[in-house]
């Protein structure tokens, strides 16, 4: 797996001009012109960054790439553990620099600083990041990356008639509602509340692998 | 080292149906026209497509229980495939070291500047017989008993088809090793395979040693009225021409005895391809 891992850490690293969007520009917002609510950048950059992850199928598949890649001492299924991993570690450190710049800049900015808010804020980049990947992984593994950016998009599609459609029916404020139940349920217990929301999606994740393992042992390259 | 029996692999509008071995010490060669399944065979070889019956043994094992050790035994070179694009070959280094135990570092770098290959440019960028060269050096860098080359010289020079048939005469030098290798260039072949299997529309229709091949097999370039004298109990397939009849034989020796009128050339690998795939039987 170590040899997958440097594999994408160099692909990774590669796409220069992506990474330094991804890290600099929040350094730059939180740091320079962060004003108090930092949670659309903690989300937004967490799933910028993790998105470079499921990308790296995209760069194995290029060009037939993954026939050549499964002659050497790779598994189907050591392939696919290694991009969960890839993800996960990538979605660790993403927040840890989000935790680090937030805090920083609270303290350069002289804002006040409120741990729990930041932990929701968190909380909710995690179940982004892992829904987004557990769906993007089996889907890049099974149509391969042009296909499945329509596979992706009709997906989202789908998923926003669906918000769309409950919202019609139940209103917005129950939706505003649930929001703010779930933010007084973080701060009273916020770690309850995260392990509760990092078991639903280690759960989903599982399920992710799972599918992702068998789209990998029936495919042929 | 390598054995398919009886591998049939169906798709929509093509069969594969092969059984040949690799021995060890050998280096075996397959020979056939674009599209009659050379590269479908190397594939089945290799566990990147599931044979729909026959077997299929890799160093002793069948290929769907071979694990990670057992791939670091195997070096491989792909028509239509290679390394990602979008790393060089320094950012290469530290990926093979991880896969392989047995990475020599120094020989791969070695390899690499000898064929004039640039370490910090991005393999997408590298020409076609490039890549090839790449994927030859990585594939003997680690010590790996068998060789599966697909068209391992395409887009090569004439140069650097020599390097690359010295490289592999001199991986051959360590006891116990295998090569597999098809190319698209007949003469490559002749000088290193110590056996030929000819594949045509996914079948083996040939399968000879290759001296054998080059000393006992001969086309006979015979008029119409030649050719109705002929006895052919060793004519293997016959190709009507403007002059009247090419035909193959394993028994060149003995129609150069009988019939000296008519002309008789040397099998090569390239007339062999001609006539078996284009020959009437």
């Amino acid at each position: 797996m170590k040899g997958l891992l440097i594999k994408d850490w160099k692909l990774m690293t590669n796409q220069k001009v992506y990474l330094l969007l991804a890290f600099f520009l929040p350094f730059l917002y939180l740091i320079v012109l962060n004003d108090g609510d930092t949670s659309f950048m903690v989300t937004y950059f967490t799933i910028l960054a993790s998105m470079v992850g499921a990308g790296t199928i995209t760069y194995d598949t290029y060009d037939n790439g993954a026939a050549y890649l499964f002659t050497l001492p790779v598994s189907r299924k050591g392939y696919v553990r290694e991009k969960y991993v890839l993800v996960i570690l990538i979605l660790a450190v993403t927040l840890t620099i989000m935790a680090v710049l937030s805090g920083l800049s609270a303290v350069v900015r002289n804002i006040d600083y409120k741990a729990s808010e930041s932990l929701v804020e968190m909380g909710v980049a995690v179940c982004l990041v892992t829904l987004l990947n557990a769906l993007t992984i089996p889907l890049n593994l099974k149509f391969g990356a042009e296909k499945s950016k329509y596979v992706t998009v009709i997906g989202m599609g789908v998923v926003c008639l669906l918000v769309s459609a409950l919202i019609l029916w139940e209103g917005i404020y129950w939706f505003i509602d649930k929001l703010e139940k779930y933010e007084r349920l973080m701060a009273k217990a916020p770690v309850k509340g995260m392990a509760a929301e990092l078991a639903g999606c280690a759960v989903v994740m599982a399920v992710s692998y799972v599918l992702s393992v068998r789209i990998m042992e029936k495919k042929e390259f | 080292m390598l054995r398919l029996e009886d591998v049939r692999k169906q798709y929509k509008d093509f069969k594969l149906c092969v059984s040949m071995e690799v021995k060890p010490g050998y280096i075996t060669g397959l020979i056939g026209r674009n599209g009659a399944g050379k590269t479908t065979a190397f594939k089945a070889a290799l566990g990147l497509i599931y044979a729909d019956s026959g077997t299929i043994t890799v160093l002793g094992k069948p290929i769907a229980s071979l694990c990670q050790e057992d791939r670091e035994d195997i070096g491989v070179v792909l028509a239509d495939s290679g390394f990602s694009g979008y790393l060089s070959i320094q950012d290469l280094v530290p990926v093979l070291k991880h896969l392989y135990k047995r990475f020599d570092k120094e020989l791969f770098l070695k390899k690499c500047e000898e064929a004039s290959l640039p370490v910090d440019k991005k393999i997408k960028d590298f020409s076609t017989g490039m890549k090839r060269k790449l994927q030859i050096i990585a594939a003997v860098s680690h010590d790996a008993r068998l060789l599966v080359l697909d068209e391992p010289t395409s887009g090569m020079d004439i140069v650097a088809r020599e390097e690359f048939l010295d490289l592999i005469r001199e991986y051959m030098e360590k006891e116990g090793r295998a090569v597999l290798i098809s190319s698209h260039i007949s003469g490559d072949l002749e000088k290193i395979c110590d056996d030929i299997y000819m594949i045509d529309k996914g079948e083996v229709t040939l399968h000879e040693e290759t001296d054998v091949l080059l000393d006992a097999y001969g086309v006979l370039k015979a008029t119409d009225a030649q050719y109705q004298e002929l006895d052919k109990s060793y004519i293997l397939c016959s190709r009507k021409e403007r002059y009247g009849y090419s035909c193959l034989t394993k028994e060149r020796q003995f129609y150069m005895e009988n019939y000296p009128e008519v002309v008789i050339e040397k099998g090569t690998v390239d007339e062999i391809i001609k006539m078996m795939s284009g020959g009437e039987a």
